[in-house]
């Protein structure tokens, strides 16, 4: 029914284990036991439940003591054991738990809802799947259908999505139901693929009507990933050859409410504007602090994923052909970001995403990572926003623009410095220009110390175009310029110095700066 | 005399009479014919009406389908074919103008209908509103073979057809799912281990032998026999589709075995040649479909769908096949038209005509004619450097739609005779230190199969 390991040498993994027990229907017997050492982390919220499961020993468990435990969701122990480890470099004893488990009838044990086609798959997912709450509840069940206000005039009605998935299916479950909680979602245009023969994550597609697919893994690592995702757009082209784009998600976003109002209004610059690349739902320097704007759009040189928009026509003519094969050990978006493949294309973002970032176990994911770069990102909340100026973010509108901006905004005083809060005046709603040092495409020194100091995305250069970055700074809209290197520099006075951040002196272990690999 | 002219009167008289008496009924008949529609000498025997098993069990389809939102449409071929004689009878003819049941009490085992799958919402329940409504029906389902690419992917079962009866008579809905190509394709009606073969006889059936290609046809409304149906605005071009509908897939699996042991040739001119060579393609069946000349894929570019699903990298240009029967004279200047000028004519009309035809980026366009005998096919090649003229013999072959890089193309049906005809016969594995298959692409100019032409 679930399988789970939490980690409670390490902390927070004894709060995931409080959650999933919480979620545990009432009556299922539950199994624990130990690996290796689980008693560091054990806190008191985990204690106090495991107590209330009627343990004794899980409470009082000690370093590297051995236990097992049979019990019932609120009812009685039915079986413990339990081996102390007698001295700090050795483990407790072998134990070995028998005990019989009187089983109870099926009427039992299943809920009586009402016959209907949703709740026949209610059934089918309850009595296989647990540890997804109230979704099993007798009483008042979570309900598995949403409606959505429809959007008017969608004209994102009939592009299908690409929900790529692995084996995280609580992940999965959470996506899900924010995709489908979001306006003019076409929930048969949905398919979710699932790297692997997975049972838990086609039980959760099921349970909501969806079409799910899966895939035989080829290749490790980072490499099976990039070659999921070959299959799966290669397919999703296969089934809906009348689709001129795909959206692209993964099963660890949440997905703003006016998703697809937002691509709805800007999906016909992807169709218009052979400059661009694609059209993604984040902005990486998108953070609560610097991030003002549900109505803005930027034009941008990466491609940050993260719930985007990949043109058919890019696809089948650039990317499938040159995919990369399976022996070769790259992340597909690493890849995708290279100039050999976007050649100097650029994405449209919106100032605050329309998904959050909220896996926190992965591939390339971690606690530290997810707190340090992802935990704070500004997620828009607000439905039926009307983009603003949606035209001008094509290619030549967007100069107009930019430099409309520019000549604008305040030049701030250069001689203080720009990572305190007082570089910036307390005013609301201004717009703010500074000129950084840049001397060649490519050199980020101070712009990456700048970052780094903002607490924004500094693990390389992302949120520019043209050597010009556009965020909020107490919610001011604050420009940065790249000098000389950003054709933007000719609007820098010629009084002002651009501002040099030095890199500090190489360290070891850095805090905060984790490698993605 | 007066008494023989009283009798001769009398005769003539009745004579007259019955005459005059036997035209008038004949006169009413055709009369009464012409008021109510042309049509009907054909359906001798049943002249069942509208209250006969057939009409009333499509009637009530047609409300299951239309109270469900289940868009379907009309493909039965005897149907059609009434419905397409009388064309402008049907197009003009108004709602509830019918007294007679001229089409749908047509004798016949099934009526046969399709759907569109992409344009059915509520699958899930119309099963069971189907029985409720007093149908008996049977789904047969299988793998979506648009998973079976390159990668391994499977998913949740397709449905492929319905037989649906009611009151002893059947109707057969095929279901059609939209693939890359701009085709619709049905699936082969496969009866599995534990159907009862008795339930309708399947082997009358006129969709499901074997999977089907169609173009996707434009739709429009008519009322027939008082049912308000949707059929083919071309009911002429569907019916010619359908005895050369037969669809085969290609060998997915075969493919991805071949590239475990062959690693796939990805340099910057592979994929240049591919790009160019499906450009080339692409353009080939636009003008010949403009032109109405069927043609396959022959030589080295079939070698490359039978193999690996793919244009073989090495193999400098693309090949196709055209029955000298279908020769349009135009075609030389449509393909100049089209920006491919004519670079070889081997040949002739008579005898061995071939075409080369020049593409982008030197990638070449070689059309061969084939002729046909009583039970041989053949082509003619010409050696360019020597003059030589050779006969290539083929065992007789069918045509048969393929899905070939996004493209619905033909192939014939019976590929691995006509491949080994081609080049000989294909190991399926090397044992040697070179690859079989490469040194097999150069084909073989002297074996048993071809005679040097004796002209």
């Amino acid at each position: 029914m679930a399988k789970r390991v939490f980690d409670t040498y390490s902390p927070h993994e004894d709060e995931a284990m409080v959650l999933f027990l919480n979620m545990v229907a009432p009556g299922r017997v539950l199994i624990c036991t130990v690996k290796d050492e689980g008693s560091f982390h054990l806190k008191d919220t985990a204690k106090a439940l495991l107590r209330s499961l009627g343990s004794q020993a899980g409470p009082a468990l000690g370093w590297r003591d051995t236990w097992a435990f049979v019990g019932r969701k609120g009812g009685p122990v039915l079986g413990e054991k339990h081996s102390k480890s007698p001295a700090l470099s050795s483990w407790g004893d072998p134990v070995l738990l028998k005990t019989d488990v009187p089983l109870s009838s099926a009427e039992e044990a299943e809920c009586h809802w009402a016959d209907t086609e949703l709740n026949r798959r209610r059934h089918r997912f309850c009595s296989k799947v647990e540890g997804y709450g109230s979704v099993c509840s007798c009483k008042d069940p979570t309900p598995i259908e949403f409606s959505p206000d429809p959007l008017p005039d969608n004209k994102v009605f009939n592009v299908p999505v690409a929900v790529i998935a692995g084996n995280r299916p609580n992940y999965l479950y959470r996506m899900l139901r924010s995709l489908l909680s979001a306006q003019g979602v076409s929930p048969q245009m949905i398919t979710v693929f699932i790297d692997g023969y997975y049972e838990e994550p086609m039980d959760v597609v099921a349970l909501f009507g969806l079409r799910g697919i899966q895939h035989t893994p080829i290749s490790i690592k980072n490499a099976r990933v990039s070659q999921h995702y070959k299959a799966s757009l290669t397919a999703t082209f296969n089934l809906f050859p009348e689709a001129k784009f795909a959206v692209v998600l993964e099963e660890d976003l949440d997905i703003a409410v006016d998703f697809f109002s937002f691509l709805s209004q800007s999906i016909h610059l992807l169709e218009e504007d052979d400059s661009l690349y694609c059209i993604s739902a984040w902005n990486d320097q998108g953070y609560e602090h610097t991030a003002e704007d549900p109505a803005l759009l930027y034009r941008v040189e990466t491609m940050p994923g993260l719930g985007w928009v990949l043109r058919k026509s890019l696809y089948k003519e650039e990317l499938e052909p040159k995919w990369p094969t399976p022996e070769k050990l790259w992340d597909w978006d690493m890849w995708m970001r290279m100039p050999e493949q976007r050649r100097g294309r650029e994405c449209i973002i919106p100032d605050i995403s329309r998904s959050y970032h909220f896996g926190i176990v992965g591939l390339n994911m971690n606690g530290y990572f997810h707190e340090a770069y992802f935990k704070k990102h500004k997620f828009n909340t607000v439905p039926g926003v009307q983009l603003r100026n949606v035209d001008s973010l094509k290619k030549e509108a967007y100069e107009v623009e930019v430099h409309r901006l520019l000549s604008e905004a305040e030049v701030l005083d250069h001689s203080k410095n720009p990572c305190e809060d007082s570089f910036l005046p307390d005013t609301e709603g201004h717009t703010y220009v500074a000129f950084i040092r840049m001397e060649k495409d490519d050199d980020f020194t101070t712009w990456t110390q700048l970052a780094k100091c903002l607490h924004i995305w500094d693990l390389d250069v992302r949120g520019n175009h043209r050597g010009l970055w556009r965020l909020f700074r107490k919610r001011n809209h604050f420009l940065v310029v790249g000098v000389p290197a950003s054709p933007y520099s000719m609007k820098k006075p010629p009084s002002i110095t651009p501002i040099f951040l030095e890199p500090p002196p190489k360290e070891e272990g850095a805090p905060g700066a984790a490698e993605q690999t | 005399m007066s008494r023989i002219n009283k009798n001769v009167i009398l005769a003539l008289l009745t004579l007259t009479s019955s005459a005059f008496l036997l035209f008038q009924l004949y006169y009413y008949k055709h009369y009464l014919s012409a008021k109510n529609g042309a049509g009907l000498s054909k359906s001798k025997g049943s002249r069942i009406g509208f209250d006969g098993t057939q009409w009333r069990t499509v009637k009530k389809f047609i409300m299951l389908t239309s109270s469900q939102n289940v868009p379907v449409f009309l493909i039965d071929p005897l149907i059609l074919e009434l419905i397409n004689k009388n064309f402008e009878q049907v197009k003009n003819a108004s709602h509830g103008s019918a007294s007679e049941c001229k089409y749908f009490c047509v004798p016949r085992d099934f009526t046969a209908f399709a759907l569109q799958y992409h344009l059915w919402k509520n699958e899930e329940s119309w099963f069971r509103i189907a029985e409720n409504m007093g149908f008996q029906c049977l789904k047969f389902e299988s793998k979506d073979p648009r998973l079976d690419g390159i990668d391994s992917l499977s998913g949740t079962e397709i449905p492929l057809h319905y037989i649906c009866t009611l009151a002893s008579h059947a109707v057969h809905l095929v279901v059609f799912h939209e693939r890359s190509g701009n085709y619709l394709w049905h699936g082969h009606l496969r009866l599995k281990g534990h159907i009862d073969r008795k339930f309708v006889p399947f082997r009358k059936l006129q969709f499901g032998r074997y999977p089907g290609a169609f173009d996707r046809p434009e739709l429009q409304q008519v009322t027939i026999d008082g049912l308000e149906v949707l059929i083919p605005k071309d009911p002429m071009h569907f019916l010619e589709e359908i005895p050369h509908s037969r669809f085969i897939e290609c060998r997915y699996k075969e493919a991805r075995a071949f590239f475990q042991q062959y690693l796939d040739d990805n340099t910057v001119e592979a994929m240049a040649f591919r790009k160019s060579a499906k450009e080339l393609m692409q353009l080939a069946a636009k003008t010949l479909k403009k032109l109405g000349v069927r043609f396959w894929l022959s030589s080295g570019t079939c070698l490359g769908w039978y193999r690996q699903c793919g244009i073989i990298p090495y193999s400098k240009d693309v090949d196709l096949g055209i029955f000298i029967q279908d020769y349009k004279s135009d075609i030389i200047s449509a393909f100049q038209d089209a920006g491919l000028p004519l670079k070889h004519k081997f040949g002739k009309v008579e005898d061995s005509l071939e075409l080369s035809f020049q593409g982008k980026d030197d990638v070449k366009l070689d059309i061969f004619f084939f002729y046909e005998e009583t039970d041989y096919m053949w082509n003619g090649g010409t050696q360019a450097k020597t003059g030589k003229k050779f006969k290539y013999l083929f065992p007789k072959f069918t045509l048969c739609w393929t899905e070939f890089v996004d493209m619905k193309v033909r192939v014939p049906c019976e590929t691995i005779e006509y491949i080994e005809a081609n080049y000989g016969v294909l190991e399926e594995r090397s044992s040697h230190s070179w690859s079989v298959y490469e040194f097999v692409l150069e084909p073989k100019l002297c074996n048993c199969l071809i005679q040097p032409d004796p002209a």
